[in-house]
């Protein structure tokens, strides 16, 4: 440590330094001097600006936190009271049965743990229907049929206080629109006359019991070659015969046996092989009824173009060939038409398996 | 020794001890003449103390946080907040970044004292005494800082500095005088 003893002897003006320091330390008024003016003014500038406030240390910050959060958890708290109150929920939810939407609050408020054997059969139903309801929206009615059937076997054992009569009704209402679905959705299956397996052959056939025959694309396209471009064809319902045929086949030697109405035909698959026609007034509807091998020449015998229903195969199905094998076709799924319960007008589906022959009525 | 400084020890102690209360009158009792002496030392920034208030409070924190291993060996406790100080604010001018001073709300406030030019010529002159002071060799730098704007006194500044008071009081002394031929003579 510095220590000046004779310090007073060497600097004469020291106390009045010392003097002056502490006057313009303490920021009383100083003479003209100029550095004594430019001190003071810094002493003046750093004791202008206030000082922030000093946090107090006197008090744990934790307890100072909770001191804050217990007014807003408690205002938190009496708003949700009021809130539910006012609202009307927790006096709703106290009497809501299992298959309400506030059962949930209801076990909430009233400490109900566990549900007895009602509470759980009302719940299991109103998911049965729940789900039947969702069946039925992507079409599936067997499952949605299934779902009443069981829903119906649990409404018995729901006491009146879980909603049994509320259940009832829901059933209720279910089972009828799965009824009427049910209705309305009709698997309709081809008439004796349309066969869903045809067999077709190459082998030439009499050329007077068997007629150029323009197939449908989906049956062109399995078996190459057995349509005939260029051949007049139609395109025509058999009215009032249920399912219809794509197939047709001008053929003047033939009866008819259905007479079509071109201005009822809803829709219509045209074939690619030729202009539609709707001039023929009669038309015949001919298909194979199995997938069996057929003779050459076998087909025409007495038939004239005309297939009856439950008779042999007609090889008019295909045009002639020259030669070749016979080509079997694998047997086509199912026709299934499906008939609105409106409109009262059948709707064609396309099939590979169905033939129509068009017969002009002038016979 | 006087009752004040029987006071100061008597708080001190407690303080070391863990009195939060003891620490806080403590500090408080230091604070306006470390934020003086650091406002004095670093200057304003972008027109602001709030560098060198922030530099005043991380010393405060410091000294709080070395309080329980304070350790009283006769000298000031001043000594010790100022040796602190000084190395808080020698941290700072290392760092030597001035940035902008974020401000929470607009200076809107107005200083019913002195009209804008009254406070421009005192900054001015503020930073003037500041360059001047700038000039002076470190030891004596640092005693005229404690001394004016710090306000402590010779005894105090010595403790700080490690000089007895006589000795404050002759480097003072020609510091003074160094300041005065400066500043007639126009070096700034």
């Amino acid at each position: 440590m510095t220590d000046l003893h004779d310090a007073d002897a060497a600097e004469p003006g020291m106390w009045a330094s010392d003097a002056l320091l502490d006057t313009i330390a303490a920021g009383a008024p100083v003479g003209d001097d100029r550095m004594s003016a430019l001190l003071s003014a810094l002493v003046s500038d750093v004791s202008a600006d206030p000082l922030r406030a000093l946090p107090q240390l006197t008090e744990p910050a934790r307890r100072r936190r909770r001191h804050r959060l217990a007014p807003r958890t408690g205002v938190a708290g009496v708003a949700v009271v009021a809130l539910l109150s006012t609202g009307g929920v927790a006096a709703a939810s106290v009497n809501a049965g299992p298959t309400s939407a506030l059962f949930p609050l209801h076990r909430v408020l009233t400490g109900q743990p566990q549900l007895d054997g009602s509470q759980r059969q009302a719940l299991e139903i109103k998911d049965r229907l729940n789900s039947a309801a969702r069946a039925l929206a992507s079409g599936k009615v067997a499952r949605a049929e299934k779902d009443v059937a069981n829903a119906e076997s649990r409404l018995p054992k729901v006491a009146a206080r879980d909603g049994h009569k509320a259940l009832t009704a829901e059933w209720t209402a279910m089972s009828r629109q799965v009824k009427a679905k049910v209705s309305a959705t009709a698997v309709v299956k081809p008439a004796a006359t349309v066969s869903p397996t045809p067999t077709h052959s190459a082998t030439p056939v009499h050329p007077t019991s068997v007629l150029p025959t323009t197939t449908a694309a989906t049956t062109s396209s399995s078996v190459p070659g057995t349509s005939a471009p260029g051949t007049p064809t139609s395109v025509a319902p058999a009215a009032g015969a249920g399912p219809t045929s794509l197939l047709t086949t001008p053929d003047p030697t033939v009866s008819g046996s259905a007479t079509p109405t071109p201005s009822s035909v809803p829709s219509t698959t045209p074939s690619p092989s030729g202009p539609a026609t709707s001039g023929s007034p009669t038309v015949t509807v001919s298909a194979t009824p199995s997938a069996k091998h057929h003779k050459p020449g076998g087909g025409g015998k007495g038939s004239g173009g005309t297939v009856a229903p439950g008779s042999p195969p007609a090889p008019s199905m295909l045009p002639p060939s020259p030669s070749g094998p016979p080509v079997t076709v694998p047997p086509a799924p199912e026709v299934s038409v499906t008939v609105p319960p409106a409109s009262g007008v059948p709707i064609v589906a396309p099939s590979p398996s169905v033939a129509v022959t068009p017969v002009p009525s002038a016979s | 020794m006087s009752a004040a400084e029987d006071q100061g020890r008597a708080l001190l102690s407690r303080a070391v001890a863990g009195d939060r209360e003891a620490a806080g009158e403590l500090l408080s009792q230091v604070r306006p003449s470390l934020v003086r002496y650091c406002r004095a030392r670093l200057g304003r920034a972008h027109g602001s103390y709030e560098a060198a208030d922030d530099v005043a409070q991380e010393v405060l924190l410091a000294v709080l946080t070395a309080l329980p291993r304070y350790r009283d060996e006769g000298r000031p406790f001043a000594a010790f907040v100022y040796g602190v100080a000084a190395h808080k604010v020698a941290d700072h001018h290392r760092a030597a970044v001035r940035r902008p001073v974020p401000v929470a709300d607009l200076p809107e406030a107005v200083d019913g004292a002195l009209g804008p030019e009254d406070l421009a010529i005192r900054a001015a002159d503020a930073e003037t005494a500041r360059a001047l002071v700038d000039l002076l060799p470190e030891p004596q730098r640092e005693l005229i800082m404690l001394r004016v704007a710090a306000g402590l006194s010779a005894e105090e500044t010595g403790a700080v500095l490690g000089m007895t008071a006589g000795a404050v009081r002759v480097a003072q002394h020609r510091a003074l005088t160094k300041l005065r031929a400066l500043a007639a003579g126009g070096r700034l």
